[in-house]
């Protein structure tokens, strides 16, 4: 056991899988309860947020240390970031349509 | 004198979380777009701080560079490009709104139930504290080099895709 842990970690695996999903709820919430589309937006990003606490907590704490959650946390960085990308460039998009980013606002399709 | 080790890990990954939850949170009450995106700097500063506890050293800086560095820019760039004219109530209406923080509590409330009466094997009682930089370099580059040529592609595809959506006609 390296030194500078003590023998009694006060974190454990469970800690880091609540706040993972207390983050996904929250950002759940503001997904369907918001109705402006960059905070929808916002709120995606956190919901893939509290994913990756998920990930990063069970690469941290398996045995024998295996550090797969932690690439797969990188990727979901990457997608997080073309997707804030691709998502911000359609908002524009419609703004320039509707002078407007409420999603309500933006309902041609529905049948 | 010198603060416990146990200590400082306990103190700092529950101010971490708390502020992630309190940002989060904050971020679906504010009113106002561009007080949302600065909780949701919080809410990301925070989750990196948290990486750092959980032993994930490399992904912490991963996550200052590109949330709150790149992420943040572009969603900022976004609020000025697309300036509100009326300030429209920022919630749906209250039964959407009710409706959703339901479900978000329903799923939570499944989640955190599932996960902690979930026996968990083969999992250590405390984080490795080995340096991970070197270790995802070398994964992204042989087990992993499919998925990395992939997210490649992908980038080149979004990259085209924003300016191709975003552009003026």
């Amino acid at each position: 056991m390296p030194p500078s842990l003590p023998p009694l970690y006060p974190i454990t695996l469970q800690h880091g899988l609540l706040l993972g999903a207390a983050l996904f709820s929250v950002g759940l919430a503001g997904v369907l309860a918001k109705r402006n589309a960059i905070v929808i937006l916002m709120a995606v990003e956190v919901m893939l947020n509290g994913v990756n606490v998920t990930f990063v907590a069970f690469a941290g704490y398996l045995q024998p240390p295996v550090l797969t959650g932690q690439v797969f946390a990188v990727f979901v960085i990457a997608v997080a970031a073309a997707e804030a990308a691709v998502g911000l460039a359609i908002i524009i998009a419609i703004y320039r349509l509707r002078q407007t980013v409420q999603v309500d606002k933006a309902d041609e399709l529905r049948g | 004198m010198v603060i416990p080790m146990e200590l400082l890990v306990a103190g700092g990954f529950y101010t971490f979380a708390a502020a992630a939850i309190a940002g989060a949170i904050s971020l679906i009450i504010a009113r106002n777009v561009f007080h949302s995106a600065l909780f949701l700097t919080l809410t990301l500063a925070s989750a990196g701080g948290v990486f750092v506890i959980l032993g994930a050293d490399f992904l912490a800086a991963v996550q200052l560079l590109i949330y709150v560095g790149a992420v943040m820019i572009l969603i900022l760039f976004g609020l000025m490009l697309t300036p509100q004219d009326v300030e429209l109530p920022n919630l749906s209406t209250p039964g959407q709104a009710i409706s959703g923080a339901i479900v978000a509590a329903a799923i939570f409330v499944v989640s955190a139930a599932t996960l902690l009466s979930a026996q968990w094997s083969g999992t250590a009682a405390e984080p490795s504290d080995v340096a991970t930089t070197e270790q995802i370099g070398v994964s992204l580059f042989t087990t992993f080099v499919l998925p990395f040529e992939i997210a490649s592609v992908l980038f080149l595809v979004a990259m085209i895709g924003a300016i191709v959506i975003a552009r003026e006609r």
